[in-house]
């Protein structure tokens, strides 16, 4: 609840016209000390992930749980599912938040747990998935004239190190076919950052 | 900005090479169809719309219901951040709570609620 007016909030959270204030969150700060029930939440280490651009691009990234939680802890979509069952829509909500996730990567043919074994050396898989190959296809799409996309294609984009692609030319990043016909640079610790170069 | 995408649409240029490209919903990922806006809009617990609606129509179930038909026309699965729009503003759950202004609030779920 991050909102201005911190009075406000107060008067509102510690009024007897409330009957129920309860908080879950990973550290007894302030807004929480003021419920009349405390859910601890599971951290980030403590549950599993899937990162997916919210929807808006073909990237998405499992990551597992580093640890149990400890001692009571829980992600926050046990006390979503727990409400929305309750709320009569048991059907729409898996036991674990794995199971969430199995729902989303359904189009993948791998669920949560397989994907993490596909890449179990780095603990994450991390998956860039190619256009129009899927169960659902283009035609759920308007159509369009010329349809036009981002290049994905292996020969003409690529992730190159921009350290490597400022060296070569101070304006190769804004150039069509940046960096092309380079190698990547040898040193591994050089090669944080990253750019999709492509030729036009 | 809003000018320009208003120029771009009725001058033909969405969709188009060399106009405003639409950018493809991921195939693998079920993401549109997991999120069950529909499920939410249509529960029949939901009786009435949210705190704030009299004061900032679009942010409301209705103002939802609206862009979600005209959404349909387009991409008939919906579109995702729409969410949002079913968010009432604070200022407005503190009234309903402290007042019961347009109906009162009872109970309150705090997450990651760090005070400003």
């Amino acid at each position: 609840m991050n909102v201005s007016d911190a009075r406000g909030t107060y008067r509102v959270l510690t009024s007897e016209k409330l009957d129920l204030h309860f908080a879950m969150d990973l550290t007894m700060q302030p807004t929480a000390s003021l419920a009349d029930y405390v859910l601890p939440a599971a951290g980030w280490l403590e549950r599993p992930n899937l990162r997916t651009d919210w929807g808006f691009s073909n990237l998405y990234q499992c990551t597992d749980a580093a640890v149990e939680p400890l001692c009571e802890r829980r992600d926050d979509y046990w006390l979503w599912a727990q409400l929305g069952k309750r709320l009569g829509m048991a059907e729409e909500w898996p036991e674990t938040l794995e199971g969430m996730f199995d729902l989303f990567l359904e189009g993948t043919g791998m669920n949560f747990r397989g994907h993490l074994e596909k890449n179990i050396e780095n603990g994450f898989t991390f998956g860039l998935l190619r256009r129009g190959t899927g169960p659902t296809s283009r035609q759920d799409l308007p159509p369009t004239r010329e349809r036009s996309s981002f290049p994905l294609h292996p020969r003409k984009a690529g992730i190159r190190s921009l350290l490597r692609l400022r060296r070569a030319s101070p304006f190769a990043l804004f150039h069509p076919g940046a960096g092309q016909g380079l190698s990547p640079h040898p040193d591994k610790r050089l090669q944080g950052a990253g750019v999709l170069a492509f030729e036009l | 900005m809003l000018g320009k995408c208003i120029l771009r649409a009725i001058t033909g240029n969405l969709g188009v090479t060399g106009g405003e490209i639409y950018s493809d919903h991921p195939y693998h990922l079920n993401w549109i169809d997991n999120l069950k806006f529909d499920a939410l809009l249509n529960h029949p617990d939901r009786t009435r719309d949210n705190v704030s609606a009299g004061e900032y129509p679009i942010t409301s179930v209705r103002g939802y219901r609206m862009f979600r038909e005209a959404m349909a026309k387009v991409y008939p699965k919906g579109f995702g951040p729409a969410h949002y729009m079913l968010l009432p503003a604070s200022w407005a759950i503190w009234q309903a709570v402290l007042e019961g202004r347009p109906y009162p609030i009872k109970a309150i779920c705090t997450q990651g609620a760090t005070p400003s």
